[in-house]
């Protein structure tokens, strides 16, 4: 994760997202279809695209409800999406049968927010990361044990614990075993949805020094979702922003967070509280909340929470489009045309 | 503050019975469920006559040291007629819960996560099952389907299925958004592995809590049907069946019922004390 | 300032035991701190170090089994340590109020906001006209846009910001002289918890009220606070002014927090992580509980518990290996004139 020059023209696309779309049908009431309503729908994930390059740490910020988690559990399939493309490595696995998707689960695998929840309670640290490794024969049976134990001491974790129960552990290990879960089928692509987010602060670290590791170690390609700025700043090569199920800006994570181009970004990056005692604002960053997903406003999806919102805004959805190398913004006014890009 | 203390944790699945479940009640519990059991396994040993032949010479006889419990209007000895009954009676609650555990598992499992269809018709077919009571329910079914042992057992399966349905689909759908399960769909594991290692063994204990306070309904409802003729038919040695037939006698021979519906009230005290501990048990260590 | 200033809470030596079948939880062994009149003081440190314990403690709703084994609690002069619920009942509303993370558990899902802001002020002889009249300013002050149409609404039909601004108005009814604020903002996106931070921030002027900020999350003390006490295993480990600790720390355990976060100059690199996790509380180390994790250890870490003392005025620090610490350097320029 270190380098921060990272080059792109060199790198081949290992995830490339199209256009997709993740639209939940909003529960009819009798009412409703008695009176023939419309169908209405939460459009948590619309019309997003989005390349992700092999060996890169793609960072996904945005505020609750935005769509984050959704994105990222269509992309690993978990949804079948509504429209669109997902390409992995050139095969569109968008609307796959669970079967034609089983040989391709192991290259991609996904790292939990509550690290608790995530491990069956029933099992053994051993038995939660064999049974991967018999079911896709990852390795011959007689290594399974020896694989085990690898697996655990690359994460972090002593051989010891193999035997050991998720409630046994505290919230720092519970994530290891979760991470030692997700590499065990040598995936090349991995989601990170909030990894360290449910963990206390001196564990957090732990994690992120782990994820950083083993992806300079394992050449891995991460989408690392998270709503601490200061986190993904730190791991992420490039980063995504997203709000009402749009992506309002990307690009890479330096120069994105030290000119955000698109409105939105700037309010997120202010309002992070700031560890500085001596450093105190009082205005609001923003003013107002997030809209409901179920009622989204015409136009640009933030205008009605924009400082700079025109009449243009209010009637025009803005396309996401590329204003300099690398950098992409979905506004009909940057915030700075190309300048510090 | 966090939801859990690890640490506090780390007693689980230590022991089988940690100290604190060993309660009185457990104990008091677990010593009748015995008894039941060594007189349902071993009757012929523990009886001292044969149930079913009857002795003109001893009839209605108070009870004393030859016979224990007196005798029937046959003469026939009802401390074995109540030790052989044991056999049926708790064959009649624990099959009568078995089997409906198992198919309401099965049929909540599969609702809950199929859902659809699949899910609303079997749900609604419940609802309206459960709106009649449990033994109208089960008189109706004999009714239609005639008396006898066979009968008792269909009827006891027909109506049981619908609460482990109903509680094995409620847990289903709470754990099928949790994080495990989709770790479980990332792996690309077949649902049918899903739901056998990851979701059943997670959701099954309430069902199986629920199981050992049903039994004791269930062995009251058989006895109550073999009372009121529809259920296990005489002369077979039945606990329900048996008060049934002193029920005449009662004013000069209360012996004939007081024992046996001594011994059933026992029997049912006893289970419920176990299934309660039983419940308390789950609940502290399945967290 | 601080000398001159009146005390408006002082808890002195409080411990908290929690008894289980088989071990005792010492949630909070030994906590001394004061909360002067005008100052928001933050009570900061990771889950299960015994931040929220000694607030629920200084309202009197401990869960149980915990109760207050030891120690004084006295609130704007009154000795409030052992009095019955029935007393601090009254105490709560007008001397102290509470908001806590989660706010749909403390509102009443069945009530209209109107009714449970009214409620507020029950004890006072009011007309109903005027309690509304009072629930209405209460809302507009929290910042809860038409509050006259927004009052007729239930919990469930705000959002997690409108929430916490509903329970703040209600928190704040009576006028308080403190506010406990646990975690206010930990359930909330970015902005709109910036948005609380600041909402809170200017009621404390509007209203002259003390705030106790219970937070695990560095940069709201920085935002929000006066004076900061950091918490570990039941345990004040370094107190002192806001400025102070982020410019000067003293403990290792308040520098290692600091190292570990992630530093913007220093994008990728290894963040200095603090090695292990936080004791169980029930079996606490020998000595200074944070010794298996500290990277100054010595011996007589090991075999005693260190004593909170006075390095500097208004700064009093819980470590035997002061000596080796005066060399660290927080992650913020003192500012001119004030040297720990």
């Amino acid at each position: 994760m270190a380098d921060i020059q990272f080059d792109y023209t060199s790198r081949s696309k290992l995830v490339e997202v199209k256009d997709l779309c993740k639209w939940f049908p909003v529960k009819r009431t009798i009412a409703d279809s008695l009176l023939r309503r419309e169908v209405r729908y939460v459009k948590a994930v619309d019309h997003v695209s989005l390349d992700i390059y092999q060996g890169e740490c793609l960072g996904l910020v945005g505020e609750s409800g935005c769509g984050k988690s959704t994105l990222a559990r269509t992309i690993i399939r978990l949804y079948e999406p509504t429209s669109g493309e997902i390409l992995l490595e050139g095969t569109d696995i968008a609307h796959m049968s669970a079967r034609e998707l089983r040989p391709l689960r192991p290259h991609m695998q996904m790292i939990f927010q509550d690290p608790y929840s995530s491990l069956n309670p029933r099992m053994s640290v051993r038995a939660i990361i064999s049974e991967l490794l018999l079911y896709h024969h990852v390795v011959p049976k007689d290594q399974v044990d020896q694989r085990v134990e690898e697996l655990m001491g690359m994460c972090g974790l002593s051989a010891d614990y193999a035997g050991r129960y998720p409630g046994e552990f505290s919230g720092g290990q519970q994530q290891r075993v979760g991470i030692a879960r997700a590499l065990a089928l040598n995936p090349k692509f991995i989601i990170a949805d909030e990894p360290v987010s449910a963990l206390d602060v001196s564990i957090q670290a732990q994690i992120i020094n782990l994820l950083g590791d083993l992806q300079q170690k394992l050449g891995l390609t991460i989408l690392f979702i998270s709503h601490d700025l200061r986190v993904v700043r730190h791991i992420t090569h490039r980063v995504a922003v997203m709000y009402l199920g749009h992506v309002m800006e990307l690009g890479p994570t330096e120069t994105l967070f030290d000119g955000p181009c698109h409105p939105y970004t700037q309010v997120l990056t202010k309002a992070a509280p700031e560890m500085n005692p001596l450093k105190r604002t009082r205005e609001y960053a923003i003013e107002g909340e997030t809209p409901s997903p179920i009622h989204m406003p015409p136009g640009c999806r933030f205008h009605p929470r924009c400082p700079y919102c025109t009449d243009q805004c209010k009637a025009e959805m803005p396309e996401l489009r590329q204003i300099a190398p690398s950098r992409f913004v979905a506004c009909h006014h940057p915030l700075q045309k190309g300048a510090g890009v | 503050m966090k939801r859990y203390y690890p640490q506090s944790e780390k007693t689980r699945r230590k022991h089988l019975l940690p100290a604190w479940a060993v309660t009185p009640t457990f104990i008091l519990g677990v010593v009748i469920v015995v008894i039941a059991l060594i007189m349902a396994i071993f009757p012929a040993q523990i009886a001292p006559y044969d149930p079913t032949v009857v002795d003109i010479t001893a009839r209605t006889k108070a009870p004393s040291a030859a016979h224990i419990f007196g005798t029937d209007n046959y003469g026939r000895d009802i401390f074995s007629r109540v030790v052989w009954g044991t056999r049926i009676d708790l064959s009649i609650g624990f099959f009568g819960v078995l089997v409906p555990l198992i198919i309401g598992s099965i049929i909540g499992l599969l609702a809950a996560w199929y859902g659809g269809w699949l899910d609303s018709l079997l749900m609604r077919i419940s609802e309206i099952m459960m709106a009649f009571p449990f033994t109208i329910l089960v008189i109706a079914i004999i009714t239609i389907l005639g008396t006898g042992t066979i009968n008792l057992y269909i009827a006891l399966w027909l109506v049981g299925w619908m609460s482990y349905a109903r509680l094995v689909r409620a847990e289903v759908m709470t754990l099928k958004k949790s994080e495990f399960i989709e770790a479980a769909r990332v792996a690309g594991f077949s649902d049918a592995r899903i739901l056998l290692r990851h979701v059943l063994p997670n959701v099954i204990s309430s069902s199986i809590v629920f199981a050992a306070s049903d039994m004791v309904m269930c062995m009251l409802t058989g006895a109550s049907m073999s009372f009121l003729g529809l259920g296990v038919q005489p002369p077979t040695p039945e606990w329900g069946a048996i008060l049934n037939e002193g029920r005449t006698y009662i004013t000069y021979a209360s012996w004939m019922t007081f024992f046996p519906g001594l011994v059933l009230a026992i029997t049912g005290v006893g289970l419920s004390l176990l299934g309660d501990s039983m419940t308390d048990i789950l609940r502290r260590k399945g967290r | 300032m601080i000398g001159v200033a009146e005390r408006i809470l002082e808890v002195k030596d409080l411990k908290t035991y929690f008894p289980g079948r088989d071990e005792l939880v010492k949630a909070v062994d030994g906590v001394s701190f004061e909360v002067y009149k005008g100052e928001t003081f933050g009570l900061v440190g990771e889950s299960g170090c015994g931040k929220s314990q000694t607030c629920r403690s200084i309202l009197g709703l401990l869960k149980k089994p915990g109760r207050v084994v030891d120690g004084q609690i006295i609130l704007d002069g009154q000795d409030i340590t052992h009095l019955k619920e029935k007393e601090l009942r009254k105490l709560r509303g007008k001397k102290m109020s509470v908001i806590f993370q989660e706010p749909m558990t403390s509102l009443s899902p069945v009530l209209k906001i109107k009714k449970q802001l009214m409620e507020v002020f029950d004890d006072t002889p009011m007309t109903r006209a005027e309690k509304q009249q009072r629930a209405v300013e209460l809302l507009r002050m929290v910042g809860i846009p038409s509050p006259e149409l927004r009052m007729e609404e239930y919990t469930f039909q705000f959002s997690g910001g409108m929430r916490q601004r509903a329970m703040i108005a209600m928190a704040l009814g009576a006028r308080p002289k403190l506010l406990i604020a646990d975690e206010p903002t930990t359930a909330l996106d970015v902005t709109i918890q910036d948005q609380i931070m600041k909402l809170i921030n200017s009621l404390k002027q509007e209203l002259d009220m003390s705030i106790i900020l219970v937070t695990h999350d560095l940069g709201v003390i920085a935002q929000m606070c006066d004076r900061v006490a950091v918490m570990y295993s039941g345990l004040i480990m370094e107190m002192c002014d806001v400025v102070t600790l982020f410019a000067s720390p003293r403990h290792p355990y308040t520098y290692a927090l600091m190292s570990s976060l992630p530093d913007p100059a220093n994008k990728g690199a290894r963040l200095n992580a603090i090695q292990g996790s936080p004791p169980n509380l029930a079996h606490l180390p020998e000595g200074c509980p944070f010794w298996p994790r500290c990277t100054e250890c010595a011996d007589i870490c090991k075999r005693e518990r260190p004593e909170m003392r006075e390095i500097a005025p208004g700064h009093s620090v819980r470590c035997h290996c002061l000596d080796k610490t005066a060399a660290y350097r927080g992650i913020i320029e003192a500012p001119q004139g004030k040297e720990a």
